[in-house]
């Protein structure tokens, strides 16, 4: 019992942050690997409040954390939005063309460099740590990440950002024709996605990591490769992603294997991506696609006509 | 015409920038006498190596102060390796070829000496640490010297003081993949506790980057050891730790010289091991010849110096005394030369020879966790 909690903990923490990767792909096709630094960035900022400015285990106790978490929630939607407002956004409005999806996407790698060197400059390389007795009981980590994921889910689909959200994920272009300003819907997804970050990354260091200018690539890494497995750009997926990720972990840690844990669980994912190269819940347009792709050369290889024909119109 | 000059003037910066370099090193010959050092400075277990090189600023100071060699100061260039195997032997070839370096110091762990020792075997420069403890280190190294014992020694002395101070009938292990230390040293303990009539009943190993330990220590728990031989590093300690006390396990940890270091005595930390040991290669408390350097230290930083302090403070004092005995100006040859003919160095952590293994000797030091603090439990000559 004690360990399916941990497992499940252990893997909505993940799910969290893949949250964010997933949904600023889905409306905007982007991998944003500055993601991870927002990570990182509340990460400081959430120890920092708790530790210089609320007196840490001693004076703050539970309520130090749940204060500094909400002004890391603060700093992580100003700072993701910021990224796409002075980042992104820009190049989106000149780059054309084959640029167009090749530009932002070197972008993210820099705005990630440049802000984990921003880190090591701003806060040393020296590690940070919460007290662990400031460390939330792995029950209340589930519950507060089941919560905020259904909280997410409700905005998503009974809300009209949230409806559209989903539109210009679909189609931006018709969204704009509906009536709907796709910056607006853009910058809104970054700033959900950065506060769930933040959530995460509160939850992860007070329970275990320590915070450094590098966390973000170790965490933000699972966390991706979360988001890719339950199938990019779906809210869902990067959910079920994260869970299982974190399962898998788990399972591994018992095997005598668990010295190359990560290794073994993205092999496991390797084939698992082989099979359903969208992932599991990936979108029904990309899985059509892909499906469309696999078939297209198995056909062109085949000495029927037809075959090459249909490839051809399908594609 | 001005893109030609902006790239000019983009060249004439490039060779400055590979210029000056070169100039450190003409310098050399008359001037400063340049040691290289290589360290874990940044990342997770950083303190390895700002302690190490905290000690070695303390000698370094003491050293130029006398008048250094011949009047000849010592200066010495610090690298980081973020005690990644992959950027020391990256950063010890920087010193010795960018950097034409006499002799390297560091580094303060096993994995990144043992690559960094590859290279200084290859280039024929002497390379000191002063607290790689791994037995492969330097192993049929002719390049590659120690100031502290080896892990052959620390396993079998932690397995005697679990076994007849402890009174330890089973035994867990928990350690780390990857890591030369810690996989070193839990075989050695393993094989020496049965063969004292122990039972290692449980042993579990977790990867570099891991977080969470509580499905290891749960395993362990079921396991029912009398105690828990952890030889890791203050980070995993950090992970451990409080995690332990969550599962309310009783039995203690039983750590290495690996723990010593601020993530184990970090607060919510240090509280979760209380009644610990862990084996040391120094102890403050326990060395009169430390005093000095006590003094000195706990001025500077209000803290008593670590094991990594002393280790640090004697690799470098160790060398400046080699280069004396062999004339000061030796080549990197006469050098290695005189580091193996040591005999009877007095240093910090004891009076010690070099022996044909190019290790140095000494008793080991048990610590205990009392009182939210290191204190010097006993000595335990192997």
């Amino acid at each position: 019992m004690s360990w399916l909690l941990n497992a499940l903990a252990q893997g909505s923490m993940i799910a969290l942050i893949a949250l964010g990767y997933t949904m600023v792909y889905g409306v905007l096709r982007l991998i944003n690997f500055a993601h991870s630094e927002v990570l990182m960035m509340s990460g400081y900022v959430a120890f920092l409040v708790d530790d210089r400015l609320l007196g840490g285990y001693q004076h703050g106790g539970t309520r130090g954390v749940l204060i500094s978490t909400a002004v890391a929630v603060v700093a992580a939607v100003l700072l993701g939005v910021g990224i796409e407002a002075f980042a992104y956004r820009p190049l989106r409005a000149r780059a054309r063309g084959a640029t167009a999806r090749i530009a932002p996407l070197v972008t993210a790698i820099g705005v990630s460099m440049l802000l984990q060197s921003v880190a090591q400059l701003a806060f040393t390389a020296t590690p940070q740590k919460f007290d662990p007795r400031l460390a939330p009981p792995v029950g209340y980590v589930v519950l507060i990440a089941a919560v905020v994921m259904a909280g997410l889910y409700a905005l998503v689909h009974l809300t009209w950002i949230g409806k559209a959200m989903r539109a210009v994920s679909v189609n931006a272009e018709a969204a704009r024709l509906m009536g709907i300003r796709p910056s607006r819907v853009i910058a809104v997804t970054f700033a959900i996605g950065s506060g769930l970050a933040a959530i995460g990354a509160v939850l992860y260091s007070t329970t275990q990591a320590s915070i450094e200018p590098t966390m973000g690539s170790s965490i933000g890494t699972l966390a991706f490769v979360a988001a890719v497995f339950g199938g990019i750009g779906s809210i869902p997926g990067a959910m079920l992603g994260g869970v299982l990720l974190g399962f898998l972990g788990e399972l591994v840690k018992f095997t005598s294997f668990s010295g190359m844990k990560d290794a073994i669980v993205f092999l496991l994912l390797v084939l698992v991506l082989l099979f359903r190269p969208a992932g599991l819940l990936g979108s029904a347009r990309a899985r059509r696609s892909s499906r469309r792709a696999w078939r297209g050369r198995a056909r062109t290889f085949a000495p029927s006509t037809g075959g090459i024909r249909r490839a051809c119109a399908g594609s | 015409m001005i893109s030609r000059r902006r790239f000019l003037g983009g060249v004439g910066a490039a060779s400055t920038v590979v210029v000056v370099p070169s100039w450190i090193g003409c310098k050399k010959a008359s001037g400063d006498i340049v040691l290289g050092c290589i360290l874990g400075l940044s990342g997770e277990n950083s303190s390895l190596g700002t302690e190490t090189k905290e000690g070695m600023e303390i000698a370094l100071e003491e050293i130029n102060a006398a008048g250094g060699v011949n009047g000849r100061k010592i200066k010495v260039l610090y690298e980081d390796t973020r005690l990644d195997a992959n950027l020391a032997s990256e950063k010890i070839q920087k010193l010795i070829d960018r950097d034409r370096v006499l002799a390297v110091l560091g580094d303060a762990a096993s994995t990144p000496t043992l690559a960094a020792g590859a290279y200084a075997e290859k280039a024929k420069v002497p390379l000191v640490s002063g607290s790689a403890t791994n037995v492969e280190v330097t192993r049929n190294k002719r390049y590659v010297f120690r100031v502290c014992f080896t892990d052959d020694k620390q396993g079998v002395a932690a397995a005697k003081f679990a076994r007849d101070t402890l009174k330890a009938q089973k035994a867990a292990v928990i350690y780390v993949t990857g890591n030369k230390y810690s996989e070193g040293l839990q075989a050695i303990f393993s094989a020496e506790f049965e063969k004292s009539g122990g039972k290692v009943v449980e042993k579990v190993t977790f990867q570099v980057e891991e977080t969470n330990v509580q499905t290891f220590l749960t395993k362990i728990k079921d396991a029912g050891p009398d105690v828990i031989f952890a030889p890791v590093y203050p980070s995993d300690v950090a992970k451990i730790g409080p995690t332990k006390l969550k599962l309310g396990i009783t039995a203690p940890l039983m750590g290495t010289d690996g723990w010593d270091g601020p993530a184990t005595r970090a607060k919510g930390v240090i509280e979760s091991i209380e009644g610990s040991y862990f084996t040391d290669l120094f102890a403050a408390e326990a060395n009169a010849a430390a005093k000095p350097l006590v003094d000195k230290y706990k001025a500077k930083t209000g803290k008593q110096p670590s094991s990594l302090v002393a280790g640090g403070y004697d690799s470098l004092k160790l060398v400046v005394d080699a280069i004396k005995r062999a004339g000061g100006n030796p080549t990197s040859e006469q050098l290695r030369d005189a580091i193996e003919q040591t005999k009877g160095f007095s240093g910090v952590t004891g009076t010690f020879d070099i022996d044909k293994d190019h290790n140095a000797q000494k008793p080991v030091v048990v610590m205990q966790i009392k009182d939210g603090d290191f204190k010097y439990h006993s000595q335990i000559a192997v």
